[in-house]
């Protein structure tokens, strides 16, 4: 998958993955785990990206003797989720055109 | 390889990053690796997961180019704005904070109008010049000098008058017209 869209595909589900509660780093990896591979060392650059457009918000929690950043949505966020799915619905009308017009030149370039 | 000297490394890595960058990322990696411990995960499995000390390093250091890229961009965009600004507008913004720029315009304006003022004065006397041709003109009359000579001087003192007075009225509206003109202009470096 091409660098660019994966970095933009994986700050959308970093998103999701707070747009119904505030979450912490390890948290967001645990939970995007299953779906999408994402490393610590690519997670952090997304987190700082986020909060540095105004998408998220930080705040710090106390958790076994030490901090926790905890990480909020913000309408920004919201926003960037929204648009994602509208490209999304604009790919998936532009990928059956490709599918449909490779299937009647069976592939085959002119 | 301990994480505390994983986090060395890498610490020393970002060296030349600002500080408060630098302070985030550690505790970004440190809290993770506090979760993790916690998880139950062992220090030589954390560190694998996180990769090498150079990987992270790499990884922060282009974001925070990419953040920098970002700043630049906006502040030449700024520039090129600032360079767009009409040659009024920019005087205006001068002129708000210094009166360099208004100073040789009044000055200018002010002898343009004196000029303009002299050429009217010029008219005046040509017009007074007349008025003294026709009062000659009845005194040659009654002298006894002869009807053409009066004739003459009365037609030379009425075209005196009437092209002094044209002259006049013409000079002292154009002067009106460019005070008021130049007051404008003046008083617009000082008003929205």
């Amino acid at each position: 998958m091409d660098a660019q869209l994966k970095k933009g595909l994986l700050e959308i589900c970093v998103l999701s993955s707070i747009e119904k509660e505030e979450s912490y780093g390890y948290k967001i990896i645990s939970d995007l785990a299953p779906y999408i591979e994402i490393s610590e060392s690519t997670l952090y650059p997304i987190l700082r990206r986020l909060e540095n457009s105004g998408a998220v918000t930080t705040h710090s929690v106390e958790y076994n003797g030490r901090l926790r950043k905890y990480f909020r949505i913000t309408a920004v966020g919201i926003e960037k989720i929204e648009e994602f799915i509208e490209t999304i619905d604009e790919f998936a009308k532009i990928s059956s055109f490709i599918t449909r017009h490779r299937r009647r030149t069976g592939g085959e370039t002119t | 390889m301990t994480y505390t000297k994983w986090e060395s490394e890498l610490k020393s890595l970002l060296a030349g990053l600002p500080e408060k960058e630098i302070e985030e990322a550690t505790r970004y990696y440190s809290e993770i690796y506090g979760d993790k411990r916690d998880a139950g995960f062992s220090d030589e499995d954390i560190i694998k997961e996180f990769g090498t000390p150079e990987e992270c390093a790499e990884k922060i250091r282009a974001e925070a180019s990419e953040d920098s890229e970002n700043n630049d961009n906006s502040s030449e965009k700024t520039v090129n704005i600032s360079f767009k600004i009409p040659e009024k507008e920019r005087m205006k913004k001068i002129a708000k904070t210094t009166l360099f720029p208004v100073i040789p315009l009044a000055f200018a304006a002010f002898l343009t109008i004196a000029a303009i003022l002299s050429f009217a004065a010029s008219g005046a006397s040509i017009a007074i010049g007349g008025a003294g041709s026709l009062v000659l003109s009845f005194l040659h009359l009654f002298a006894g000098d002869g009807f053409l000579v009066f004739l003459s001087m009365f037609g030379i003192g009425l075209a005196g008058i009437g092209l002094g007075f044209i002259l006049t009225v013409a000079f002292l509206y154009l002067a009106k017209k460019i005070s008021v003109k130049a007051f404008n202009y003046l008083k617009g470096f000082y008003t929205k």
